[in-house]
């Protein structure tokens, strides 16, 4: 693979200052290319946890670089742009989430990762997309529940384990964004093309979706199904990956409601980080993600939770 | 201490145990100058007294309380000199009695301008002398035990072993000082977390007044230092000036007695000086007094000023208030009891009414000690023979929190809490929102066994200053503090 000249100075420096880039599937494709991992948010969580590194470099959005942060304390935790944060994370309000839990006594907390340390740190289990339905079916059936902060994919989650749970009223933008009727003309375009949805999109879509899954789940399916064609109802980004590892694959993005000229979902906060901010950021080495000790010591509890039963 | 001498003398049988977190080296009391104000007959009178202290109380005070405290201060001072307290007294014997602002005679009972470091220094020593009161135990007490509506007991923290242990007991009695540790400028010493009362709160016991806190205006700027030193108000009265950066005395530009005011209207107008005007500093100026007054009337301030390498003939002393007095607190009768069975409270976290809205200088070691007399002699009338349920001592391990210095949290409301406090401005509904969050984390640590000595005390200051805070919105507006609007 031939490095742009901006990808070798990182490489030296990554190397030099003995750091680790972790990148996130949706993270722009030159980015992904010098980066150590590439994972969706639980395998990355494994190898920040994992890692001996001094510094990680996490390109991804805010609650991802701090949950790193939550699982090696003593590494430092640099994010390219402390813009980079996620709707879903925003959208769940710190007192709101503990008055929540307040008016539910009896009910254990499974919070989504993408949320905040805070929300971690008042949650009882952390869940990613991949593993929830198995979180949530290690809980004695007449468990009652609560599950934020998205809505879609508590929805998707009660009719895949059965169980009646509470919803925090929360969802991701991009997702959100998908529009249906673009959908059924895509479909009828395609009309053999495999329809994929990530758990977090709107019900709607999981509801005509052939395969609902994790960013990875998904790309298992792709690489072992049979068939050729694929709409893919999830960020711009993770084609990228997909399409390296199944390059005989034709993939096709669903589009969403505002975009309809790039006919692609694409996560605004996801692209901000550049290969230019990741390089500053490693140089300088700042923004760094600091966390009240406390916070991080409540947050780890759920996360080790997930990690034990994932 | 003197709840548990006074006890030890009455009933040697019963088991006394003293939990104090510093370990019995900070207190309140031992920082004292004054002394303790108790009337000598025949010249003084108890009802100049009492009318003294209503008066500096605004009359918030509880008369029943102010007349037993009043007429037992000298049955009080007599306590002391039987444990070996020696007063400051004249050629022919007498007590030598100092005069302080707000009292119409001279009625201060002391050693020198240290007082209160004596009188710990005696209680320490006979505390030693009886076996039946354990030493202090080294610990930080997290909580009250609560049973049944009743308190039975502690919870203590012990750092050295990362554990948890219920303690039990027939009686607590909480003697844990003030809360001067939420003000960014304070009197008190920095063990001064508000503990006592926090842990009061969060069992539900009652309080009142909570919002009269007594600040002191003239505390010498000492940068890189939390805890202030006094600058007698003396000082004021023997004609210094309070001056802002540019020289001139603004005091009179809102108060016609100029540094003659009473200290709260002081406080708030070198407050407002600071706040409105960036940049602004004010002094206390004594630099016409004439050479050699300061070092011969006021030894300790000029010892004080040498030691941070000013010249008070020389150069203006910077000021600011501080937080001095926790005027109000937990409800304890006359016999120390509070609302909680079980509980008692005596000294600065108890509200026995006595001092009112703004406390009369002088008035809270003796106020202690009536109350911590009273309280063991209730206590000796108990009878132990009652059946008591024995509860095994629970043990927990916690998740020791190591909190490096250098992180440690900060307060970026401190600052605010002068504004709340002296100018009486509310605090803003985020900065409210972001104390109620932090809170809670903070609760939610300590129910999973995840804390230290540091997140405990926060918890406290954090709880104290929400309880001020509402009792400051529930109060009508009449007392002292709120005289500027």
């Amino acid at each position: 693979m031939d490095l742009s000249p901006l990808q070798s100075q990182l490489v030296n420096l990554k190397t030099q200052k003995n750091a680790v880039i972790l990148a996130h599937y949706y993270q722009r494709p030159e980015i992904q290319q010098i980066a150590d991992h590439v994972g969706d948010s639980l395998e990355l969580s494994r190898k920040a946890s994992e890692s001996i590194a001094e510094i990680l470099v996490f390109c991804g959005v805010h609650f991802m670089a701090e949950t790193a942060k939550i699982l090696n304390p003593n590494c430092k935790v640099l994010i390219p742009d402390l813009e980079a944060g996620c709707s879903l994370a925003d959208s769940c309000a710190v007192l709101d989430f503990v008055q929540m839990r307040k008016s539910h006594p009896d009910h254990l907390a499974v919070s989504y990762i993408n949320c905040s340390a805070e929300i971690k740190a008042h949650s009882d289990y952390i869940c990613t997309s991949s593993n929830a339905v198995k979180i949530i079916n290690s809980f004695p059936r007449d468990q009652k529940i609560i599950f934020a902060p998205d809505r879609n994919l508590g929805e998707y989650l009660i009719r895949e384990t059965g169980r009646e749970m509470v919803l925090w009223d929360g969802a991701c933008a991009v997702h959100e964004a998908f529009s249906v009727q673009k959908l059924i003309e895509l479909v009828q375009s395609y009309p053999s093309a495999k329809i994929l949805a990530h758990p977090e999109s709107k019900s709607e879509i999981l509801k005509i979706a052939h395969f609902t899954g994790s960013t990875s789940a998904m790309i298992r399916y792709i690489t072992e199904s049979s068939a050729d064609k694929f709409l893919i109802g999830t960020e711009a980004g993770i084609l990228h990956q997909m399409k390296e590892l199944a390059p005989e694959k034709t993939l096709i993005p669903i589009p969403t409601k505002e975009d309809t000229t790039c006919a692609c979902s694409e996560c605004a906060y996801m692209k901000v980080n550049t290969l230019q901010k990741v390089l500053q950021c490693l140089e300088t080495e700042s923004p760094e993600i600091i966390l009240d000790p406390l916070v991080s010591s409540l947050a780890l509890v759920p996360i080790r939770r997930m990690l034990q039963l994932s | 201490m003197a709840t548990a001498l006074y006890l030890a003398k009455l009933r040697p049988e019963i088991q006394i145990r003293l939990m104090d977190k510093s370990g019995g080296l900070q207190s309140a009391t031992r920082l004292a100058q004054g002394g303790l104000a108790a009337v000598q007959l025949p010249h003084d009178s108890f009802e100049a007294h009492v009318k003294d202290t209503l008066e500096a109380g605004h009359y918030q005070n509880r008369p029943e309380a102010v007349w037993e405290v009043i007429s037992r201060a000298p049955e009080i001072i007599n306590d002391l000199s039987n444990w070996g307290v020696r007063w400051d007294r004249d050629e022919s014997d007498k007590l030598h009695l100092g005069l302080e602002g707000g009292h119409s005679y001279p009625r201060i009972v002391h050693q020198a301008d240290h007082s209160g470091k004596t009188i710990h220094e005696h209680l320490t020593f006979e505390l030693e002398k009886h076996k039946n009161i354990n030493p202090i135990a080294p610990g930080l007490v997290r909580d009250l035990w609560i049973k049944d509506s009743k308190c039975i007991g502690v919870i203590v923290w012990r750092e050295d072993s990362s554990q948890e242990i219920c303690l039990q007991a027939r009686h607590v009695i909480l003697a844990t000082g003030g809360s001067g540790a939420i003000f960014p400028r304070t009197t008190n010493p920095p063990s001064a977390t508000g503990d006592g009362l926090a842990m009061g709160i969060r069992a539900g016991v009652k309080t009142a007044g909570l919002h009269w806190i007594q600040f002191h205006p003239t505390v010498l700027l000492n940068s890189g230092d939390d805890r202030a030193f006094l600058l007698t108000e003396a000082l004021r009265g023997a004609g210094a000036y309070v001056v802002n950066s540019s020289g001139r005395r603004f005091l009179f530009d809102s108060l016609p007695k100029g540094e003659l005011a009473p200290r709260d209207l002081i406080c708030s107008a070198i407050w407002n000086e600071i706040t409105l005007n960036p940049g602004q500093m004010v002094y206390l100026d004594c630099r016409h007094f004439p050479k050699g007054k300061l070092h011969r009337e006021f030894p300790q301030v000029s010892s004080l000023c040498s030691q941070v390498n000013l010249d008070p003939e020389k150069v203006p002393l910077p000021i600011l208030p501080a937080a001095h007095y926790q005027c109000g607190g937990i409800i304890a009768d006359r016999w120390g009891k509070t609302s909680l069975p079980g509980l008692f409270a005596i000294g600065e976290v108890a509200h026995t009414g006595l001092h009112g809205s703004n406390r009369l200088a002088s008035n809270s070691l003796t106020e202690a000690l009536v109350y911590a007399k009273n309280a063991a002699s209730y206590l000796a009338n108990q009878s132990l023979t009652q059946k008591q349920e024995v509860l095994a001592e629970q043990i927990k391990q916690i998740f020791s929190l190591e909190i490096p210095e250098d992180n440690s949290p900060s307060y970026p409301w401190k600052d605010l809490l002068f504004d709340h406090f002296i100018r009486k401005t509310p605090p803003g509904s985020a900065l409210l929102r972001d104390i109620r969050l932090r809170l809670q984390i903070l609760n939610l640590g300590v129910n999973r066994g995840i804390y230290s000595s540091k997140t405990l005390q926060e918890r406290n200051l954090l709880q104290v200053y929400l309880e001020l805070f509402n009792s400051m919105q529930a109060s009508n507006h009449h007392d002292l503090h709120y005289q500027e609007n």
